[in-house]
C-alpha cells in the first residue's frame, strides 16, 4: 500500500489561466513536489486525454460556465478523495461573476449578435455546485501557497491558512496604510496569506482572497460607506464575487451570536 | 471523411476542431471554440474608469500585462490623459517582460515539443534538462522584470491610467541589468538548440501579416498609433479599427475578424515580417539566416519568430535599463485625472499579436461602452485558412499522426482563447 503512487489532477474550466500559468512559473520546485506523484490530468503541460477512474487529488481552475465546466467538476468531485479550488474564479466564480449583478441576459444580448445560441448560466461559488475540501484563494493563487498546500495534501496532512487579515500582514511590512489617507481598502476584513502584495503597490484591497471570518464587517463597511458610500463598497465587493460570501459569513456570524 | 478533435491541449484555453472531406477535397474546416463567455466587456460598462485596467488584464492569464496596457492606453485617449516620457519606458520594460515569459512558455513547453517528438512536458524536460534549466531561467528572469515594474508576475498591479502607483528603486533596475548579457547567451544558446533539432513542415499560404508600426523601433507598446500590413496598408489605429469587421457565427463566443472580407495573420511572426529591419543585432543576425521565402508563406515558423523576439526583448530591456539609470526616477508617477466626455482606442502588440481595447467614458468617469479585439479573434480565419492547406497535404496520414500534425499547427499560432472569448 505505502509506495502506491498519489494521483493528482489540475483541471482549468473557464477563466483566464493564470493559476495553471503561476503553478508552472515555479518549475523547479514544481517537479520535486511531483516527484513519484502520479499526473493524470494538466493540459497546460501534456496532451494525453483524460481517463477517469478513481484519483487522490483534484485542483481545479475556473468556474462553471459551459455544460462541460460543469461535467468537469462534477466528475473531478465524484472521482477524487480530494477536491481543491484553485484560485478566485474557482472558489468565488471570478470577475465573471460580476454579470450576475449586472443582468447577464442584457449583457450577452448587447454583446452578440445571436445571444441565444451561447450558454449564459448564473456563475456560482463552487462550495455551491460540489463539495469543497480545500480552498487555495486569491486572483491569482500565489505559488508558494500553492505549492505549501499541495505538499501538504500529498504527504497527508490537513493544509491550513493561517486565521488572519490583509490588513496585519500589510502593518506588520509596514507599508503605508490607505486606508488612512482615505482610500476604500478591504484590507481589514479580507483573509490574509497574500503578503498584502497589493498594498505593497499601493492598490487597496479588493477583497480577493474572500472574508476573514473574525472580521468585524459592520464597522469596517460603515467607514468605508462615509469614505466613498455604499454603492461603491457593493461594486468594490463585486470585482472578485466576494459579495455574496460576505453576506452568508455575516449571516452565520449573526446567528452565532443570538 | 470527418476529422474531429475534440480537444486542443497545450493552448491557452479551451478549443476542438473539426473538418469534413469529400472526394478528396475539404468541405469545411473549422475551431470549435469551447470556452465560456465571461461577458468581460459587459462587466465592464457603468464601472468607474479606474476599475477597468484591474478587471481587463483578467481577460488572460499568460498576457495580462498587455490587456491592462491597451485599456490603459484607450482610456488615457479617451479622457486626454499624456504621460511622461519614464511612464512610457517602464511600461515598454513591462511588456517585454512579458513578450519574454509568454513566448518562453509557448516555445519552450507548448508548441515546440510538438517539434520534439515529445508532447508531454515532463517526460521533455527529463529528456533535455539542460535546455529546459535554460528556459526555466529565461522566465524567471522574464518574472522578475514583472515582479520589478508591474508589483506580481501575473495580473500587474503598480500600473494605473495616468501613470504608475509606485515605480521601483533605481538599484532595482541595476539588479536586472546585470542579468541581461546572461540571459542573452541563455537565449541564443536555447536557439541553436531549436535550430538544431526542429523542422518545420512544409506550407504555402497567402500569409497577410498586420501589426502596430513605429518609426525607429521594432514595437510593442505601438507609440505611433499606426497599423501596418506587409502588403502596403498604412493606417491609423482609429481607422483600422473602423475598417475591420467582427463577426460572430451562431454559437460561436469569438468574433472572427476580417480585413476588407479577408483573413490576415497578426502575431510574432507578421511582426517580424513587417519590421525585421528593426529587430536589434543579435536577433537580426538570427532572422537573416533564415529561408526568407519559406517564412512569408509559412505560419509555422512563427514559432521561430517568437523565440527571435525572445532574444530582441532581452536586447531591448538591457537599452530600456542604461536609458532609465540615466534619468531620475522618482518614487511614483501619478496623475490627477480630470473628468471629460471621451471615446477613446488603445492598441498594443501582445505576444500573440496586436490588440485593440475601445471605451466611451461618460461626464462621471464612468464606462458606456466597450469593445476588445484580440489577436486570436483576428487571426483564427487565418488558421482556419491555413489548416484547409495543411490538411490536404496530410489527409492520408494515418488518423492520430494526422491529429497531431493539426494539433501542431494550431499550436504554431499560439491561440489564446481566453483571450478571444473574453
Amino acid at each position: 500500500m505505502k509506495d502506491k503512487k498519489i494521483k493528482i489532477g489540475i483541471f482549468s474550466l473557464t477563466s483566464c489561466e493564470g493559476c495553471e500559468n503561476i503553478i508552472s512559473t515555479k518549475p523547479r520546485e514544481l517537479l520535486k513536489a511531483i516527484e513519484g506523484v502520479e499526473l493524470v490530468e494538466y493540459k497546460f503541460l501534456e496532451d494525453e486525454p483524460m481517463k477517469w477512474e478513481p484519483f487522490d487529488i483534484a485542483f481545479v481552475e475556473g468556474s462553471t460556465i459551459t455544460r462541460e465546466n460543469l461535467e468537469v467538476a462534477k466528475k473531478a468531485r465524484q472521482y477524487a478523495k480530494i477536491f481543491v479550488t484553485l484560485g478566485n474564479c474557482a472558489q468565488f466564480g471570478g470577475i465573471h461573476k460580476m454579470k450576475n449583478y449586472r443582468g447577464k441576459e442584457r449583457l450577452m444580448a448587447e454583446i452578440y449578435k445571436y445571444p441565444e445560441t451561447i450558454e449564459n448560466p448564473e456563475i456560482m461559488d463552487m462550495e455551491d455546485v460540489v463539495k469543497v475540501d480545500y480552498n487555495i484563494p486569491t486572483c491569482p493563487i500565489n505559488p508558494e501557497e500553492f505549492l505549501r498546500i499541495a505538499y501538504d495534501l500529498i504527504n497527508g496532512r490537513r493544509p491550513t491558512i493561517a486565521q488572519r487579515t490583509v490588513c496585519y500582514e500589510c502593518q506588520r511590512r509596514g507599508y503605508e496604510c490607505l486606508l488612512m489617507k482615505g482610500e476604500p481598502c478591504m484590507g481589514p476584513i479580507t483573509l490574509g496569506g497574500c503578503n498584502a502584495v497589493c498594498l505593497k503597490s499601493k492598490m487597496p484591497c479588493e477583497a480577493c482572497r474572500g472574508p476573514y471570518e473574525g472580521a468585524n464587517f459592520e464597522s469596517h463597511f460603515k467607514l468605508i460607506d462615509k469614505m466613498v458610500g455604499k454603492v461603491r463598497r457593493e461594486e468594490i465587493l463585486e470585482i472578485f464575487g466576494v459579495k455574496d460570501k460576505i453576506i452568508k459569513t455575516r449571516k452565520q456570524k449573526n446567528k452565532k451570536t443570538k | 471523411m470527418k476529422i474531429k478533435i475534440h480537444h486542443i491541449d497545450k493552448i491557452e484555453g479551451h478549443m476542438g476542431f473539426e473538418a469534413s472531406l469529400q472526394s478528396g477535397n475539404i468541405k469545411e474546416a473549422f475551431v470549435d471554440v469551447l470556452e465560456g463567455a465571461r461577458l468581460i466587456e459587459g462587466i465592464l460598462r457603468g464601472r468607474p474608469y479606474q476599475d477597468v485596467p484591474v478587471i481587463n488584464c483578467r481577460v488572460c492569464g499568460v498576457c495580462p500585462v498587455v490587456h491592462n496596457m491597451s485599456s490603459i492606453k484607450a482610456l488615457e485617449n479617451a479622457l486626454g490623459v499624456k504621460v511622461d516620457k519614464i511612464v512610457i519606458l517602464f511600461r515598454k520594460l513591462l511588456m517585454l517582460g512579458e513578450i519574454m515569459q509568454s513566448h518562453v512558455v509557448h516555445v519552450a513547453l507548448l508548441s515546440g515539443p510538438d517539434f520534439l517528438g515529445e508532447t508531454n512536458d515532463i517526460k521533455l524536460i527529463k529528456k533535455y534538462p539542460k535546455e529546459a534549466e535554460l528556459a526555466f531561467s529565461l522566465r524567471d528572469f522574464s518574472i522578475k522584470i514583472m515582479e520589478i515594474v508591474g508589483g506580481r508576475a501575473i495580473h500587474p498591479i503598480s500600473t494605473e491610467v495616468g501613470g504608475f502607483k509606485v515605480l521601483p528603486d533605481k538599484y532595482k533596475i541595476e539588479e536586472i541589468l546585470k542579468e541581461c548579457d546572461k540571459n542573452l547567451k541563455f537565449a541564443l544558446n536555447f536557439y541553436a538548440f531549436l535550430a538544431g533539432k526542429i523542422k518545420l513542415p512544409e506550407l504555402e499560404t497567402e500569409l497577410r501579416p498586420v501589426s502596430n508600426s513605429s518609426k525607429g523601433e521594432y514595437n510593442f507598446y505601438g507609440d505611433d498609433e499606426r497599423i501596418i500590413s506587409g502588403q502596403g496598408l498604412d493606417m491609423n489605429l482609429e481607422k483600422f479599427y473602423g475598417t475591420i469587421k467582427e463577426l460572430q457565427k451562431p454559437k460561436s463566443v469569438v468574433k472572427q475578424t476580417e480585413l476588407y472580407n479577408r483573413h490576415y495573420f497578426v502575431g510574432a511572426l507578421a511582426r517580424m515580417l513587417n519590421q525585421y529591419e528593426l529587430l536589434n543585432p543579435e536577433a537580426k543576425k538570427i532572422f537573416k539566416k533564415l529561408p526568407q521565402d519559406k517564412i512569408k508563406s509559412n505560419q509555422f515558423y512563427n514559432l521561430i519568430a517568437q523565440w527571435i523576439e525572445v532574444v530582441h526583448a532581452i536586447e531591448e530591456i538591457k537599452n530600456i535599463c542604461e536609458k532609465l539609470l540615466s534619468l531620475n526616477i522618482p518614487r511614483s508617477s501619478r496623475q490627477k485625472i480630470v473628468l471629460r466626455e471621451g471615446e477613446g482606442i488603445g492598441s498594443v502588440e501582445a505576444p500573440r499579436g496586436t490588440l485593440i481595447h475601445y471605451y466611451k467614458v461618460g461626464k462621471d468617469g464612468r464606462i458606456i461602452d466597450s469593445n476588445t479585439i484580440t489577436p486570436t479573434a483576428q487571426f483564427l480565419n487565418d488558421l482556419e485558412h491555413s489548416l484547409k492547406v495543411y490538411l490536404l497535404q496530410i489527409k492520408d496520414l494515418p488518423d492520430a499522426e494526422r491529429a497531431l500534425k493539426i494539433k501542431s499547427l494550431v499550436r504554431a499560432y499560439d491561440p489564446c482563447i481566453s483571450c478571444a472569448t473574453h
